[in-house]
């Protein structure tokens, strides 16, 4: 009971100091914020399903959002690259997301296939160099993604969908109704795949996959697949990734191969570390409290420096971070919202 | 073809230049605890492994109740019914005594994806059912007191209990128990010994590894012992306790 408590009071700290430090544009950056957190706590729930449930160390996440953005936004009406060629006809934006979220997890299951019979830390160097290897081969393979010009004018698609009170409540607040539109997207996504995922996480289904976590060869030793178990893990987390990463497109209205870089993935991997590990609400609460700390550090370097600049504010950013996960497994090692006893970054 | 449960052939192993494990002939025959002992480094651990099929053998033949299981699956095999404990013991730790206990007895369909989502009324009467099981279990075992406690707050010989029972869970045709009175104390170990004792009466063969010597030769009706990888000794306790080349190996002169 109590971390929730700690977590309700971290929350009312975070967002009275961002309404106090921005008199005017207060509910436009808390609407940024909040968007960024929905997206990056999507993202950070299945690296959850991976690494807390299941005990993969992913640190290829970019690749699975990567995929599913771009797959979606190739299926609909788009232009492409430098020269700006339109494509107007596309598939519905429904259809196109399921396929982007299928294509995440078929993904996954192509890289699990030969990796996930081998133990953690090769998972890990696989996945990473399987993010960099995609990320490559969309900058150039230009026909197709546009390349390092990318793909812009899908928004479209989204936004004639977007209810006139969002548009109208934008209009008032002087906040991007677009951005708000995703935002809310985003978090009834966290909601609706939180509910799937309680209910898993309490089957025989998500027991298995704990087990798998604790040991492996026991696992076997009791009759049951383990890589089998493992593929499923991988392929579930990477849909989820896949549906983060669309909406993050649908949030920036472009869409290029920088996008994805692997310091995508280690900011998801902060935001779950900070929120709780194994935690269902984790990863989102700490998706929440680390843009809190990207948004509030401009007004700390504005404080530091006269006129911060880009390179000053982005080197305050991250000491912040750095510092905060540093306290954080000093004083809590299990994240805000993570069990004590099921703690799974042992830093003893 | 024999009517052996577990026949093995010309099992082979090498580790680099070092035979690990170099057995012509083993049987197991129904209906009874097996104990295999030997000095350390005698290959029994991985004897253990390659009938289970946790390693690869480099040669050989394994015949489990009629079947060929030579180049089955681990996992697969455990579930024809040949169970194993480890002599690491490997209990889930961060799930409760009780869940490492679901886990080992719910059936892998259950345990499906779909399955899962869905939710069904059989599923659930499954999971009902288990839960005699598991309290059974647990009463035979003095593990009901600690069914809510995570497995690693558990003392060793608690999770060697745990690791038994968790065996248990699966019905086994067959239990390989590496080395289960390891770090148990006296009185924990007679009680292990009596629940091996009845387990095997009531239909599970036993084959077992344990430098425990009194233990063996009490329990035991057939002993095995290994060293260097073959099998020097094979037969009835009193007479392997005689053979010299048993005493050379492993027991040593002051036996006699």
């Amino acid at each position: 009971m109590k971390k929730y408590i700690i977590a309700f009071f971290l929350l009312v700290i975070s967002f009275s100091y961002i309404f106090l430090s921005n008199e005017n544009a207060g509910v436009r950056v808390f609407v940024n914020l909040m968007t960024f957190a929905g997206i990056y706590g999507l993202a950070a729930i299945g690296i959850n399903v991976h690494f807390g449930w299941t005990g993969l160390l992913n640190f290829g996440h970019a690749a699975f959002m990567g995929i599913g953005a771009y797959t979606t936004v190739l299926l609909i009406p788009h232009s492409l690259g430098r020269e700006g060629v339109v494509i107007s006809s596309g598939l519905p934006l429904p259809l196109a997301i399921i396929i982007g979220v299928v294509a995440a997890a078929l993904l996954g299951l192509l890289l699990g296939l030969p990796t996930l019979r081998l133990k953690g830390d090769y998972l890990a160097i696989v996945t990473i160099a399987s993010a960099e290897i995609f990320r490559l081969l969309v900058r150039d393979f230009e026909n197709l993604t546009g390349g390092v010009y990318g793909i812009i004018q899908f928004s479209d698609s989204l936004q004639n969908s977007r209810p006139d009170f969002i548009t109208r409540f934008g209009e008032s607040y002087n906040v991007s109704p677009a951005q708000f539109w995703v935002g809310v997207l985003s978090w009834i996504s966290i909601i609706v795949v939180l509910l799937i995922l309680s209910r898993l996480k309490k089957s025989p289904w998500g027991r298995a996959l704990r087990a798998v976590r604790e040991d492996e060869e026991a696992v076997r030793a009791l009759g049951k697949n383990a890589v089998l178990l493992k593929l499923q893990s991988f392929m579930l987390g990477a849909a989820i990734g896949g549906l983060s990463g669309i909406l993050l497109v649908f949030n920036y209205g472009t869409v290029q191969a920088s996008t994805f870089v692997p310091v995508l993935t280690f900011y998801v991997w902060a935001a779950l570390i900070l929120g709780g590990v194994g935690s269902l609400g984790g990863p989102a609460l700490g998706a929440v409290i680390f843009w809190v700390i990207i948004a509030g550090t401009d007004s700390i370097s504005r404080f530091l420096f006269e006129s911060p600049d880009g390179q000053q504010l982005a080197g305050v950013r991250f000491v912040i971070v750095g510092l905060l996960i540093m306290f954080l497994m000093i004083f809590r090692p299990s994240g805000i919202l993570g069990k004590k006893e099921e703690l799974l970054l042992d830093v003893k | 073809m024999s009517s052996n449960l577990l026949s093995v052939k010309s099992l082979k192993k090498r580790f680099g230049g070092l035979e690990a494990v170099n057995v012509e002939k083993f049987d197991l025959n129904e209906n009874e605890i097996t104990s295999l002992i030997g000095p350390n480094g005698a290959g029994k651990t991985t004897f253990f492994d390659l009938i289970t099929r946790f390693q690869n053998a480099d040669s050989g033949n394994i015949n489990f109740n009629g079947k060929n299981v030579t180049k089955l699956n681990s996992y697969k095999l455990a579930r024809l019914g040949m169970v194993r404990t480890f002599q690491l013991t490997r209990v889930f730790d961060r799930m409760s005594v009780y869940e490492n206990m679901q886990f080992a007895g719910s059936s892998f369909r259950n345990e499906g994806f779909l399955n899962s989502l869905i939710q069904s009324r059989s599923l659930k009467n499954q999971e009902k059912f288990l839960n005699e099981k598991i309290n059974e279990t647990l009463e035979m075992l003095n593990l009901s007191d600690m069914r809510s406690s995570y497995a690693r707050e558990l003392s060793g010989g608690q999770k060697k209990l745990l690791e038994l029972g968790r065996s248990l869970m699966k019905s086994p045709k067959i239990l390989l128990l590496d080395e289960p009175l390891a770090g148990v104390n006296p009185k924990l170990s007679e009680q292990l010994l009596e629940i091996i004792f009845n387990l095997n009466k009531n239909g599970v063969n036993i084959l077992m590894v344990e430098h425990n010597i009194d233990a063996v030769m009490k329990i035991s009706e057939r002993v095995v012992v290994m060293a260097e990888g073959k099998i020097i000794s094979d037969g009835k306790p009193d007479f392997v306790r005689s053979d010299k080349n048993v005493i050379e190996a492993y027991l040593g002169r002051s036996d006699e």
